[in-house]
């Protein structure tokens, strides 16, 4: 029973990757010339890699000028020392 | 307005809140973001519309050659456009903003100069025969480069604008900053046009 399942998941698989190629279902993939074919994958990679860019340098500009901008920002409680804690001796006294 | 107050305007923008970076640059980040993609969908279905076509079939039988030489001229023009703005830019940043002025001007100028151009070889290509529907080349070309015209007429109304705004002392870096973006856009989209549809 297991290696029939087994077999069987094999096959599917198999048939999931070899049926596809022989379906060739994109029309503008695998008809027309081959100058046609070159000018379609060099168009899909400018267009997959040009939005890529784009966020990608928006994603370094946010980073390093959040950097600069942040920089500051605990300046004021890092220099802030608290007033010194009075003794509890003096409290008795004060209290005498 | 004071000397004080302009200069406070022009280094700070608006003086009530520290910010990360101004609304106006990053709205307009995002707009000249989306129109790249555009002009890279024109772009890449123009291409592929005339990889489909015979061995020397491009132009199509009966349509003009583009005019690849006076079209030369007209991208030095909006090339120097860009640069010019980008000198006007660097002048309002320093100890003189007032030296910008005639940077922007000029620029503004030769904005002017290449949609005009565009629009007189324009009337030259229709009266040839080259129309929206005369063609694949027709199609595209007048939806590729008039698009890139809408733009450019957008850009120098925000340059006559912002250089009103400068003239009157009411121009921030911000908001320059923002139409620095758009028109570099302009400029600099239009070199990757005119190699693409011209050549």
């Amino acid at each position: 029973m297991k290696r029939a399942r087994w077999l069987a998941t094999v096959t599917a698989l198999a048939l999931g990757v070899v049926l596809p190629a022989l379906a060739q279902a994109c029309p503008m993939c695998f008809a027309g010339s081959e100058r046609s074919r070159i000018a379609i994958f060099k168009m899909t990679i400018v267009m997959s890699l040009l939005p890529l860019g784009m966020l990608g340098t928006g994603v370094l500009w946010l980073r390093r000028g959040g950097r600069s901008f942040l920089g500051d920002e605990f300046e004021d409680r890092d220099a802030y020392t608290p007033p010194a804690m009075e003794s509890p001796e003096s409290d008795q006294h004060r209290s005498a | 307005m004071s000397a004080a107050r302009i200069i406070d305007l022009r280094v700070h923008g608006s003086p009530r809140h520290r910010r990360f970076a101004e609304s106006a640059l990053i709205g307009m980040a995002l707009v000249v973001f989306t129109e790249v993609m555009m002009f890279a969908g024109f772009v890449s279905a123009f291409v592929i519309v005339q990889s489909n076509a015979p061995a020397r079939g491009w132009p199509p039988p009966g349509q003009p050659r583009l005019p690849i030489e006076r079209t030369a001229v007209n991208t030095a023009a909006l090339l120097l456009s860009g640069v010019a703005l980008w000198v006007a830019g660097r002048k309002f940043a320093g100890s003189a903003p007032r030296a910008a002025e005639p940077w922007m001007a000029a620029s503004l100028a030769l904005g002017g100069f290449f949609v005009v151009f565009q629009g007189a070889e324009w009337v030259a290509l229709l009266r040839q025969g080259l129309t929206l529907t005369s063609s694949q080349l027709g199609s595209f070309f007048y939806l590729i480069v008039g698009t890139h015209a809408l733009h450019a007429f957008a850009a120098i109304l925000a340059l006559a604008w912002a250089w009103y705004a400068m003239r009157t002392g009411r121009l921030t870096r911000p908001r320059l900053g923002a139409v620095q973006m758009f028109w570099f856009f302009v400029v600099l989209i239009w070199p990757v046009l005119y190699w693409k549809v011209y050549l």
